[in-house]
């Protein structure tokens, strides 16, 4: 679902990504670990096309990112759901309408829209506050909404960008239950997150990154030298 | 593509392998699609059907957004009016001058006056050799008394003229040219003046001329202010539209990073220009308007004094049409080039 090959991304001077080599199969759940720094959120980013590499080439769905035009960047978007740490919702507009903007997008309306954006706030619990401005949620259930909004055009991809990251440990633990139930039915997920301890807890591939490297991949052991290993 | 989403899902929960192929084949399509939109009819339909119900969605939303907010909206409508009121009331003005100056018109003619005494069978002959020039187009005869009958009609001086005893006016040959070369025609009318029975000989179309000229001269002066006035409102408008950008840009990067195409994003605020110019467009219509009768009392006074009467006459529906179209175009542009060139800047990060 996901490729890197020898990618390296360069800010100015400084080496983002160096050399960056990963595949993960499509329907694997995994986590991007690393300091603040390491490289996470440009690897996110360059997933979705929001930066492009400075060497080496992306893959997602079998698709080469350089080969993408400017023009076509929306066009994976619409493809690829993404979760930000700040929920990035449009605090003018309901529950409902930032749900439905994606689909919007895609040119879904009437009760087509209705019924999807329904069944996607239904994954996530919050049915029942379509009407309510997100400024009037609390935190956890914003990051939900942003979830709903990033499943509802069923991705099969979906990234996050520190979901848990303004979140209380039990909210956490309902998110990323969340994440995998969505991967159960088949969804691609790539997390970025520094929770090491909700990471354990997951027993799942775990990147580590360091300094745009590739530092760790695999499972956490569950001694906690491993997390160590895996912050770099 | 409202299509090969439905399909999605469908095989989403059959098995995850086959949800990733066909994504995969979503994506290519996609991609192959925007290139060659012949490519599966209902694909196209449905991207067809989307595509307008999202332009109707963004013109009643953008609509709306400036009526929630009356008297912002009013403002910018009332600078694009008084923009195009400006030129458009001197426009006609102008076209009502030069109405009026074809309805005094016998446009180009030389009068020649002759003496009051001169004989019938002189005034014929000089008429037949006048009319063999070769700069007149006909040469009429206009005796003493149909020439008192006329004035009296057309001058308002009547009742003096019967308190009169003897009738005032020569009998006058009327001599259009042919043309309107002032030197050749100086030079004919040398040449009548010298003729015996020949009192005088008046070119009266002289003025006409100068009128025409300053008529040419204003239709200039109004196409240059409609120019930079048009321009004015392309610069409001676009600065309008920036800010409007600029108050929303949260919104554009979440458009953008969710999957939005820049022509969606471009729309709404499209659709913004052209409703302020539409709004704009009226109401310089009704500027004109409430110009034209607040001027049509003095005008009509003016036209009593001089015995006659002036029709001040507006706008036609189709001009109106018109105006309000370039209302329109203008401020659209002003909106294009504000998305055009912010728009590309707004990226997410």
């Amino acid at each position: 679902m996901i490729r890197f090959d020898r990618v390296s991304k360069r800010y100015g001077n400084q080496d983002a990504l160096s050399e960056l080599n990963f595949e993960m199969q499509t329907g694997e759940f995994a986590f991007l670990t690393g300091h603040s720094g390491a490289g996470k959120s440009t690897l996110l980013k360059l997933v979705m096309l929001i930066e492009r590499p400075t060497r080496g080439q992306v893959f997602v769905n079998q698709l080469n990112l350089n080969r993408l035009s400017d023009r076509q960047i929306p066009s994976l978007r619409r493809n690829v759901g993404v979760v930000f740490q700040n929920h990035q919702l449009l605090n003018d507009r309901n529950v409902f309408d930032n749900v439905a903007l994606p689909l919007q997008i895609s040119g879904y309306q009437g009760k087509d829209m209705g019924r999807r954006v329904r069944a996607a706030l239904d994954k996530v619990g919050l049915l029942d506050k379509e009407k309510q401005l997100p400024i009037a949620l609390s935190g956890g259930e914003q990051q939900r909404v942003g979830i709903a909004r990033a499943v509802v055009n069923k991705p099969a991809l979906l990234l996050a960008d520190e979901p848990t990251g303004n979140l209380d440990p039990e909210l956490s633990a309902e998110v990323m239950n969340l994440f995998d139930q969505f991967n159960q039915v088949g969804v691609t997920v790539l997390i970025a997150s520094h929770d090491i301890a909700l990471i354990r807890t997951m027993n799942r591939r775990v990147l580590g990154l360091a300094d745009g490297k590739l530092v760790h991949d695999g499972e956490l052991p569950s001694r906690s030298t491993g997390s160590r290993n895996a912050d770099g | 593509m409202a299509e090969q989403n439905r399909r999605i899902p469908r095989a989403n929960r059959r098995s995850e392998s086959r949800s990733a192929k066909a994504s995969a084949r979503q994506v290519k399509r996609e991609k192959s699609n925007s290139r060659d939109s012949t490519s599966g009819f209902a694909v196209y339909n449905a991207k067809l059907a989307a595509y307008f119900q999202h332009h109707k969605a963004s013109a009643s939303k953008s609509l709306m957004q400036l009526v929630v907010a009356p008297w912002q909206s009013f403002l910018t409508c009332l600078v694009i009016a008084i923009a195009l009121a400006l030129p458009s009331l001197l426009y006609l003005f102008l076209d009502n001058v030069q109405s009026q100056t074809h309805q005094w018109d016998q446009p180009a003619q030389i009068s020649v006056y002759l003496h009051k005494d001169a004989k019938q069978t002189a005034i014929d002959q000089l008429q037949q050799r006048l009319s063999e020039n070769a700069v007149t187009d006909s040469v009429t005869f206009v005796s003493a008394e149909a020439g008192l009958s006329q004035f009296q009609s057309v001058s308002g001086f009547g009742d003096i003229l019967d308190s009169l005893e003897d009738n005032p006016i020569p009998p006058v040959l009327v001599i259009t040219p042919n043309q309107l070369e002032l030197a050749q025609l100086e030079a004919f009318t040398a040449q009548v003046r010298t003729n015996a029975i020949v009192e005088s000989v008046q070119m009266d179309f002289e003025w006409l001329a100068k009128l025409e000229q300053l008529i040419r001269l204003g239709g200039r002066i109004v196409a240059a202010l409609s120019l930079i006035f048009g321009l004015a409102v392309v610069l409001v408008i676009g600065n309008i539209i920036r800010l409007a950008i600029a108050s929303r840009i949260d919104e554009i990067v979440i458009t953008k990073l969710v999957g939005g195409t820049d022509a969606f994003v471009r729309r709404p605020f499209l659709y913004t220009g052209m409703w302020y110019g539409i709004g704009g467009g009226v109401l310089a219509l009704v500027i004109v308007v409430i110009a034209q009768w607040w001027l049509s009392e003095p005008i009509s006074k003016l036209a009593q004094l001089y015995q006659s009467q002036i029709d001040v006459s507006g706008f036609s529906f189709s001009q109106s049409l018109m105006i309000i179209a370039s209302a329109c175009i203008l401020s659209s542009m002003g909106a294009w080039l504000a998305v055009s060139r912010h728009l590309a800047e707004i990226k997410p990060e």
